[in-house]
């Protein structure tokens, strides 16, 4: 808990800047968009309903959405750009429509006195509309304000730390004590700035200028503190060192970790991780040098990258043949194999495979229509699935997405019959799952690579050499127990890493 | 001095005031009256370009209305409606300073003589000075309609425009305003428009009388020559009633009380 604990400033000062930034910007926006629309009646349809679509896509997927977009644009994809675009779009909706309403409602008499004593229209907008609209304005702002503090923690899987760090991660990893300070974390700060705001909102309706004057001080003390830690971030970052990146899952965290202390280990540079990446995030990044290294699998490649539908002749070519394509297509450089292999695998528990007499996936043919099956949340979408389906005739009578951590328990519980494990998973073990053999060869190979962004190796030719040494140190049983003692055990990803390397010469 | 030529206004197909044309002297008070949707409101309206006239000129104290900036040509004119428009965020003080903070800077727009001055109107629409730091919904309706008439006298506005001011008052407080707003204007030396529905209100206050019906003037004169020599019957109609009731007054007047016991 105490390493969770050394995090928190720096997760708290990033989850600041990204909120604080996206409502400054938010306001400057929204506000002004509002009291256009006020005028020009005719706007007022189309930019609410823009803005109120915008506000329709879950959070997550706007936020995640921003990063092709922006790679479209040439702009840095990963980090604090996309989640700040995406926050700021989804704070605009109450904030806009309660500027348009707060305007709405001044009584007519009020403009038509404003008018009789010869104020000009903005004039009256801003001694009499706006000063009147102030309270419904302000509303709009508390409500984008505790919105936007929480969907900031969804910037982590966009590559911006902020609390999420903690839900993702502990999530992922069983820490249940991260994800509830996480959450702690998140709720504390909401009530703050939400407090601050409706101090304003206090002291403008009662006219006390102590009550409005606190909390713009303390916004000004928080906004000179975020932009200070940003212009010291940035300024850091000139020299970015080296990114790790780590998809969503606990072996990617314990392998980032290993990367991160061998490279430490050997250059003396400054390497940072970049975790909970989305699965296509860490791609992308890695293709625009955002990140400078993770690990991927050659399956993901060959199937999700490649469209390649089904197994090919043997694991080596299908290795050689992924490297290929992303050094030709990408620029991305392979490393080499870390030594194991993390496959999408159907699992059953082994008592009941054992009553339903399964060994095999085309044992599960006839009887997949009374069984339900669980799966990531991507899975069903994959070729690999699709492969699978066509070439053993699969009709399952449910299936289900969930969250990875909770599809080990739920074929634990009885939930389901079947998950898609990941083969390198420690949970295998633990929870004495078998995992059923795919006779017709439909999931390819899942080897682990180290990827390097193209301009990695001309940077860094160091770093390069350092990941050389990891080639085939990594077997899966060893990726088994790192993993379990992660999931199972409750130990941290850096504590693991750490001991995968104590009593080894790493130079051997 | 307020001439009027020619003033017309449509909306849509509309024909909201056709062409009206007269002349308020200096320091004279004249009652535009006639029917909801006679035009007269429109035609108050028109003379400060709350609404723009369609066609015709509006000369206040010589000067072509049309040839200032609208906000310019209110500021130096007094407006009151019925709906009386206190601004609810500011207090009575700073709501009768609203119109002296937007002329041009100089001696008269300095805070010492924008508070002499907020002191010098509550005085005269008798107001007590401590209500200067109240807020309008402190206040009762005829007070506030009060602060309305001394917001728009703060600017030494030498013409006012009045649209129904009173008629959302109960009768007793009507009529102490209107006491108070003659006797200022006389003080003052306005020129004033006055728009009422109320044929009494008009007749006990007006210099002369513009009635209008269709958005066209139907007679201006002298309440006197109102009474004397109605243009039409629609003239006589509106004076029906102030003389039902004037002889309904004088016979109750003139009936034998009895004699209380002693």
């Amino acid at each position: 808990m105490s390493e969770q604990l050394a995090l928190l400033p720096a997760l708290l000062t990033a989850h600041l800047q990204l909120t604080l930034s996206a409502l400054l910007f938010g306001v400057s926006i929204s506000v002004p968009l509002g009291i256009l629309v006020s005028r020009y009646r005719r706007l007022e349809a189309p930019v609410l309903g823009a803005v109120g679509v915008v506000q329709t896509i879950p959070g997550l997927a706007l936020l995640a959405g921003m990063v092709p977009l922006l790679a479209m644009a040439g702009l840095t994809s990963i980090g604090f750009l996309p989640a700040f675009i995406g926050l700021l779009l989804y704070s605009l909706l109450p904030m806009l429509r309660n500027t348009v309403t707060g305007l709405a409602t001044v009584d007519p008499a009020c403009i038509e006195a404003a008018r009789g004593v010869g104020m000009t229209r903005s004039q009256q907008l801003l001694r009499v509309e706006l000063p009147l609209a102030m309270p419904v304005i302000i509303a709009g702002v508390r409500t984008a304000t505790v919105w936007t503090v929480g969907t900031a923690t969804l910037s982590t899987p966009v590559g911006a730390p902020s609390l999420g760090n903690y839900i993702f991660s502990g999530l992922q990893t069983r820490n249940d004590g991260a994800v509830l300070l996480g959450c702690i974390a998140c709720a504390l700060l909401a009530l703050l700035l939400d407090g601050l705001v409706r101090c304003i909102d206090i002291g403008w309706t009662r006219r006390r200028r102590a009550l409005v004057a606190l909390p713009i001080a303390s916004f000004a003390l928080l906004y000179a503190y975020a932009g200070f830690t940003f212009a010291r971030d940035l300024r850091a970052s000139d020299d970015p060192g080296i990114r790790i990146g780590a998809k969503t899952f606990t072996e990617q965290y314990i392998l980032a970790e290993i990367l991160a202390q061998e490279i430490r280990r050997a250059t003396d540079r400054e390497v940072r991780i970049v975790q909970s990446l989305g699965s296509t995030v860490a791609f992308d990044a890695l293709r625009a040098g955002e990140i400078d290294l993770y690990v991927e699998y050659t399956g993901t490649v060959w199937a999700t990258l490649m469209k390649q539908a089904g197994s090919p002749p043997d694991r080596a070519e299908v290795g050689r043949r992924v490297e290929e394509f992303l050094r030709r297509e990408h620029g991305i450089g392979v490393s080499g194999a870390l030594g194991f292999e993390n496959a999408y695998a159907l699992a059953m528990r082994r008592e009941r495979a054992a009553a339903l007499g399964i060994r095999r996936i085309g044992d599960l043919t006839p009887i997949a229509p009374r069984l339900s099956i669980g799966a990531d949340y991507e899975f069903f979408d994959r070729i690999e699935w699709r492969t699978l389906r066509e070439r053993y005739g699969l009709q399952f009578a449910s299936q289900r997405s969930m969250d990875p951590s909770l599809m080990y328990t739920a074929l634990d519980q009885g939930e389901v019959d079947v998950i898609s494990a990941f083969s390198s998973d420690g949970r295998i073990a633990a929870l004495d799952l078998v995992l059923l053999e795919d006779d017709r060869g439909a999931v390819p190979p899942y080897d682990a690579l180290i990827l390097t962004s193209p301009r990695l190796a001309a940077r860094a030719p160091d770093v390069v050499a350092a990941l050389g040494r990891l080639v085939d140190r990594i077997d899966g049983d060893t990726m088994r127990r790192m993993n379990q003692a992660v999931d199972q055990d409750g130990r941290s990803p850096a504590e693991v890493a750490r001991e995968y390397w104590t009593g080894r010469d790493p130079k051997d | 001095m307020i001439e009027v030529e020619n003033l017309t206004k449509r909306f849509g197909e509309a024909v909201a005031v056709a062409g009206v044309s007269f002349r308020v002297a200096r320091g004279e008070l004249l009652v535009l009256v006639g029917a909801s949707g006679s035009g007269k409101t429109t035609t108050l309206k028109m003379l400060n370009r709350l609404i723009e006239p369609d066609a015709g000129t509006v000369r206040i104290e010589g000067v072509d209305a049309a040839s200032l900036a609208g906000p310019i040509l209110r500021r130096r004119i007094g407006y009151v409606f019925q709906k009386v428009g206190l601004f609810p965020h500011m207090t009575v003080a700073a709501n009768i300073a609203a119109p002296l903070q937007l002329l041009e800077k100089g001696p008269e727009t300095s805070p010492a003589a924008i508070r002499r001055r907020v002191a010098e109107v509550l005085e005269l629409m008798a107001l007590p000075a401590a209500y200067a730091h109240r807020y309008p919904a402190e206040l009762s309706g005829g007070e506030q309609q009060r602060v309305g008439v001394a917001r728009a006298l703060a600017a030494k506005p030498r013409v006012m425009l009045l649209d129904e001011p009173f008629g959302a008052l109960d009768p007793l407080t009507r009529d102490r305003l209107q006491e108070s707003f003659m006797e200022v204007r006389r003080q003052l030396g306005l020129t004033a428009v006055f728009v009422t529905h109320d044929m009494v209100e008009a007749l006990l206050l007006a210099d002369r009388i513009a009635v209008l019906q269709g958005g066209a003037l139907v007679q201006v004169g002298t309440p006197s020559e109102l009474l004397r020599a109605p243009a039409d019957t629609y003239v006589e109609q509106l004076l029906a009633t102030p003389r039902r009731q004037a002889r309904a007054l004088e016979a109750a007047l003139a009936a034998p009380s009895p004699r209380p016991a002693s």
